[in-house]
């Protein structure tokens, strides 16, 4: 499948598709070969629009994190951990941990996957 | 760039007391401002033919009134020659320096009045998450539960993991921000005495690494300055001379920030330095936004020229506190003077001014000629560093 290229809409609905088949799926530049992150419609480097959905590996390294001990709001429990995955090395993406927020650490592997969030989905991240 | 050394100058450096004004909307508090930096300059009004200006937006998650500059023109007394509103976050009154410059530099301008306010609401019900709209995307960062201290949180367990730090070094940024504002008689902590480096790391929790002492003073307030010309200053203004700017804007993102240190400051940093054509030996003070604790020990070691080891070894053995050889936030920094929301970035400001002008409030450093600023945006998203001197 093709991104559009016509603006934001059509690219957040296929983002969210991806994860409602629990997928994550982000739009890859074959002319670049990276990955175009935020999700967009075309290419920051060569302004191409031929970008294709593609599968990303979900297995990463804990970049950094945080363990969130004040709510920022009425709908999240605490404590909830909040981790930057490095997923390869031209892609980073924010995840939720609610498992195992003891063992935290930079540097260990973890796995992400999305879940239904509010009217949308979020992108959780397990410890492996 | 034009070098600015002979041209430009800030004056009428001034601010409300940070605090709670509740019977005072955004456009009062601008104007209330707007009296205070013109009493401060000694300038006559009709000289003025610029204005900047930044509303304050926070308290409606970020949602601000993009014509705040038309609402006060009329308080002005003849047609300006620039005029508009600006917000680059926390960078917005160094960027409004900048702005000023160049218009002054290429002669569409001579004196540019750069006003701000702003209402830092207490941190309740949504307001977390409002807030964090400003500067989290809506899909793929503020879903996760990112707000704002958590997003920083993120920058502090990276810069201690790398630097093999522990939370102390934060906790003495707070400690040394406390004890310049204990001298400072508008600063929030003023009276709440001396804070030691077991109270901070005893505070309740935040977001890990930060307690609640690692975070700045929400707030409201309000104030500016005058970017001017020297042909239209009485030679007996005090003033700060703009010697160097530097602009940097490496990234959209927290996610997407290539690094989480200063290197994303590192060019404006340098940049600054260059056009002043100073090196760090030569700066007498160092004022650096402090959101949080572990700000100044990601930002100062580019611009000192030191390690971050180095500099976080200042902080614990007093060299940037009061009577150091390294002063750091000489007026206690948001961290204890307060964070002011939308006007947070020009307390730094106002200080650094202040200081090489001869005329402090606080504590004064000695042979105070040469400061350096750096202010931040966003999720260290907008960068801009000044070097301003004193008057030759």
């Amino acid at each position: 499948m093709t991104v559009g290229g016509q603006g934001s809409a059509s690219d957040v609905r296929a983002y969210r598709d991806g994860l409602a088949r629990g997928e994550f799926v982000l739009p890859w530049c074959r002319s670049c070969a990276r990955w175009r992150y935020p999700p967009g419609g075309r290419c920051p480097a060569c302004r191409s629009a031929d970008l294709e959905w593609t599968l990303v590996d979900p297995t990463g390294v804990v970049a950094s994190f945080t363990i969130v001990h004040r709510s920022p709001s009425p709908q999240l429990e605490v404590p909830y951990g909040i981790v930057l995955v490095d997923l390869d090395a031209t892609l980073r993406v924010m995840a939720r941990a609610e498992d195992d927020l003891d063992r935290l650490r930079v540097g260990l592997e973890i796995e992400i996957f999305p879940i239904p969030w509010e009217s949308s989905f979020v992108l959780m991240g397990r410890l492996r | 760039m034009t070098n600015p050394r002979e041209v430009v100058s800030i004056v009428g450096a001034s601010e409300l007391p940070p605090g709670r004004y509740p019977h005072l909307d955004g456009l009062a508090l601008l104007r209330e401002a707007l009296d205070a930096v013109l009493a401060a300059s000694s300038l006559d009004p009709t000289a003025i033919d610029g204005l900047l200006v930044c509303p304050a937006g926070m308290i409606s998650g970020g949602v601000t009134d993009v014509f705040v500059h038309e609402r006060l023109a009329d308080d002005l007394p003849r047609a300006l020659r620039l005029s508009a509103t600006m917000n680059v976050g926390g960078a917005t009154y160094a960027a409004m320096i900048a702005r000023s410059v160049d218009a002054i530099a290429s002669g569409r301008a001579r004196a540019v009045v750069c006003l701000g306010a702003g209402r830092f609401p207490p941190v309740r019900d949504d307001r977390g998450t409002l807030m964090a709209a400003m500067v989290a995307h809506p899909e793929l960062e503020l879903p996760v539960g990112a707000f704002i201290p958590a997003l920083y949180a993120l920058t502090a367990t990276d810069l201690l993991h790398r630097h093999g730090l522990d939370r102390a070094s934060l906790a003495a940024v707070a400690v040394a921000a406390r004890a310049w504002a204990l001298e400072h008689p508008l600063a929030l902590q003023r009276l709440r005495g001396a804070l030691t480096i077991d109270e901070v790391l005893e505070a309740p929790w935040v977001s890990t690494p930060f307690g609640l002492l690692d975070c700045s003073i929400p707030c409201e307030g309000g104030g500016g300055f005058i970017v001017a010309h020297a042909s239209v200053l009485d030679p007996s203004i005090p003033r700060a001379e703009v010697l160097g700017i530097g602009e940097h804007h490496p990234h959209g993102m927290l996610t997407t920030a290539r690094g989480l240190d200063a290197g994303c400051a590192s060019p404006a940093i340098a940049q600054a330095f260059a056009v002043a054509d100073v090196k760090p030996d030569d700066i007498d003070l160092w004022e650096v936004y402090d959101a949080f604790t572990s700000v100044p020990l990601a930002i100062l070691p580019a611009a000192m020229g030191r390690s971050v080891a180095d500099v976080a070894a200042a902080f614990r053995d007093g060299r940037t506190g009061p009577g150091g050889d390294l002063p750091v936030n000489t007026y206690g920094g948001l961290l204890s003077y307060g964070h002011t929301g939308d006007a947070s970035g020009l307390s730094m400001i106002i200080e650094a001014v202040r200081q090489v002008s001869g005329t402090p409030i606080g504590r004064p450093v000695s042979e105070a000629e040469l400061a350096f600023v750096h202010t931040y945006g966003g999720m260290l998203a907008d960068h801009v560093s000044l070097v301003l001197g004193a008057q030759p």
